[in-house]
């Protein structure tokens, strides 16, 4: 009796954990919805008449189209470029020890490098060559955390594919490159596809290269558009809401898909 | 002849490989800033041409494979690791502001990273950081790894509280700053109102109040306020940072439980070991290498953190980690040269922090 009591106790507690969790989520959703007056005032309303006011607001009065071009087209060329390169190197990292432990460190530490010390050379840099304000910036800043994850993640999925396989290619007659991508690369599409998902995640969600390297209308994100909305003298919640949930749906549409392969794309496939 | 290999083998990893990068990358940006080369149609070329090099190497190397493949991250590493640190160390030895940026750059040594060390404001911002290093990931790792213990059975819709789980991880910082902003708001924030239902006093979240508990400790509760920052704008941050965070600690460190070997607990239980026992002798050694790990990433993504901040507190003087003042003063307040040398001592921070984990990593595996 005892322990069917505990464990009851058990569920609703992992429930309230739960609940703790997804409510903030939860909260923006539905606050984005409501009227500018709701939002500010006192009473708390499950139930309500909701507005897509803030929705149209966003899209007429600011330029949203055009940042959310920018964001989705930097996030896809950061995610193509390290992922291109970045197997490649885990390939050769994972096959042959390339470099050794040097190169790997070399890689680890680059993960570890916090972006407020690279945006100021990146900035002088990209000042004196003229090219601050544009997608080119962005996609070069985001490659500095994009490829030492890709390459240290990639190298645990190819450790995965089998030798033999590859062997059996080569006795066949096949040449390395199109052993690599005709038996390994297949194998190791999930590895990939996770890669690919969790790299455009991280450059959706970057802000802090954006806010300093690009702040032209033509290159903002969207980050950094919903920083805009809070001002010295006031914040305008209804349209930073709806901004919010614009950004945060491909967020977690896409993490839905890779939560098989998360906990293991996070780890340091390296260290392990 | 075994020796010599070795040697030159040493020789092309360790020095000559990393000198002639950083020779070639030092001579290119010079020549480019001296004669303003890189502006458009240089980069163009050298990037075709590099790409044209690889292509053709590609197909004709069948033996070197392995350095074909390495070749384009090598190349990018390069320009977005080395070429910044050279520019970093070049522009801290310097005195560059916005007004001298375009004319010559005048020499003073070491004299920013002394101007760093003498004041008093730099300091505190260092304990704030490493106060927020210690409480935030400490406070995710209880928690996380309490979380974990709890899940580590079978369990009904498992997958379902997986998923839910992992979405305050990979939403955007800003986002979630923001949404706590609201929910901490005094006026129309929930947990104000939901206080007030329940008649209790309202908490200033997101100001400088002290923390009660604290200030009321007679002699040294006003010393820990003022130097601590034991206020509610702290803890506000800090509960930020673990409802976002956490989720990560979680899911590896339960994926660190689930591999753990069943025969250790059983024989544990013969001996009658209790709950605490077989965590404290076989969770916890067993686990360690996780542990260490997961620390170590959290701690390096908490030293990165900016957009939560910026979110709940704007450019506020006194929730400035060091990431903020490299913010304030290098790019807002436009003093290059002040920013890049708090750059280099906060990469050598992080250098430190990271080789006292990986020589812990490194040292485990050895043993076994």
């Amino acid at each position: 009796m005892r322990k069917k009591f505990f464990k009851v106790f058990l569920n609703i507690f992992i429930v309230l954990i739960v609940i703790v969790w997804v409510f903030p989520i939860f909260w923006i959703f539905i606050n984005s919805f409501r009227s500018s007056q709701a939002i500010i005032s006192k009473e708390i309303t499950l139930f309500f008449k909701p507005t897509f006011e803030h929705y149209i607001l966003v899209f007429t009065k600011h330029p949203f189209s055009r940042y959310l071009i920018n964001s989705t087209v930097v996030a896809i060329f950061a995610t193509v470029i390290s992922v291109l390169a970045g197997s490649l190197a885990a390939y050769s990292l994972a096959r042959f020890n390339t470099g050794g432990r040097n190169y790997a460190l070399w890689i680890i530490s680059s993960r570890m490098l916090p972006p407020a010390v690279l945006v100021i050379p990146f900035y002088i840099m990209f000042r004196m060559l003229g090219i601050l304000n544009t997608w080119y910036v962005l996609i070069i800043a985001y490659t500095t955390f994009n490829l030492s994850f890709v390459v240290l993640v990639m190298k645990g999925f190819f450790e995965e594919v089998p030798v033999e396989l590859e062997e059996a290619a080569l006795i066949d007659g096949a040449s390395r490159i199109s052993t690599f991508f005709k038996i390994t690369v297949p194998l190791a599409r999930p590895g990939i596809i996770a890669c690919s998902i969790f790299c455009l995640v991280f450059s959706w969600n970057e802000f802090l290269f954006a806010l300093i390297l690009s702040v032209s209308k033509n290159s903002k994100t969207l980050p950094v558009a919903a920083g805009d909305f809070i001002t010295a003298y006031a914040i305008n919640w209804g349209p930073l809401f709806a901004c919010g949930v614009i950004i945060l749906i491909p967020v977690i549409v896409f993490t839905l898909i890779v939560q098989k392969y998360i906990a293991r794309g996070l780890t340091l496939g390296a260290l392990k | 002849m075994r020796n010599k290999k070795f040697y030159s083998k040493f020789l092309v990893l360790k020095i000559i490989f990393p000198a002639i990068s950083i020779i070639i990358s030092s001579i290119l940006l010079f020549l480019s800033f001296k004669f303003q080369w890189l502006g458009g149609k240089f980069i163009a070329i050298v990037i075709i041409g590099v790409a044209v090099f690889w292509i053709i190497s590609l197909i004709w190397a069948e033996r070197k494979i392995k350095y074909v493949f390495i070749i384009p991250t090598t190349v990018i590493l390069i320009i977005i690791t080395i070429i910044p640190f050279i520019y970093l160390i070049n522009l801290s030895i310097h005195n560059v502001t916005a007004l001298n940026f375009n004319k010559e750059w005048i020499f003073v040594g070491l004299r920013n990273y002394l101007d760093i060390f003498k004041s008093t404001e730099v300091g505190s911002h260092l304990i704030l950081t490493l106060e927020f290093l210690i409480f935030a990931v400490g406070l995710e790792f209880i928690i996380g790894m309490g979380v974990a213990l709890l899940l580590n059975r079978e369990l009904k819709g498992k997958r379902i509280i997986f998923a839910l789980f992992l979405i305050p991880m990979m939403s955007t910082p800003i986002v979630v700053g923001m949404m706590w902003k609201y929910i901490f708001a005094m006026n129309s924030g929930i947990i104000s109102r939901i206080l007030e239902i329940m008649k209790l006093p309202i908490i200033p979240w997101l100001t400088h109040t002290p923390l009660p508990f604290v200030d009321n400790i007679p002699i040294v509760g006003h010393w820990l306020v003022k130097y601590l920052n034991l206020n509610y704008g702290f803890l506000s941050l800090i509960i930020t940072d673990v409802w976002q965070w956490t989720p990560f600690m979680f899911l590896i460190l339960l994926a660190g439980l689930s591999s753990i070997p069943l025969e250790p607990y059983e024989a544990a239980e013969v001996d009658g070991a209790n709950y605490w026992q077989k965590f404290i002798y076989i969770t916890l050694p067993q686990m360690k290498n996780i542990i260490l790990i997961v620390v170590l990433l959290r701690i390096m993504d908490a030293i990165k953190v900016f957009d939560t901040i910026w979110a709940l507190f704007g450019n506020s003087i006194l929730m400035r980690t060091l990431n903020m003042y490299i913010f304030n003063e290098g790019i807002s307040k436009h003093g290059f040269s002040v920013g890049a040398s708090m750059s280099v001592l906060v990469l050598i921070l992080v250098s430190v922090i990271s080789t006292i984990f990986i020589r812990a990593i490194y040292s485990k595996g050895k043993e076994k």
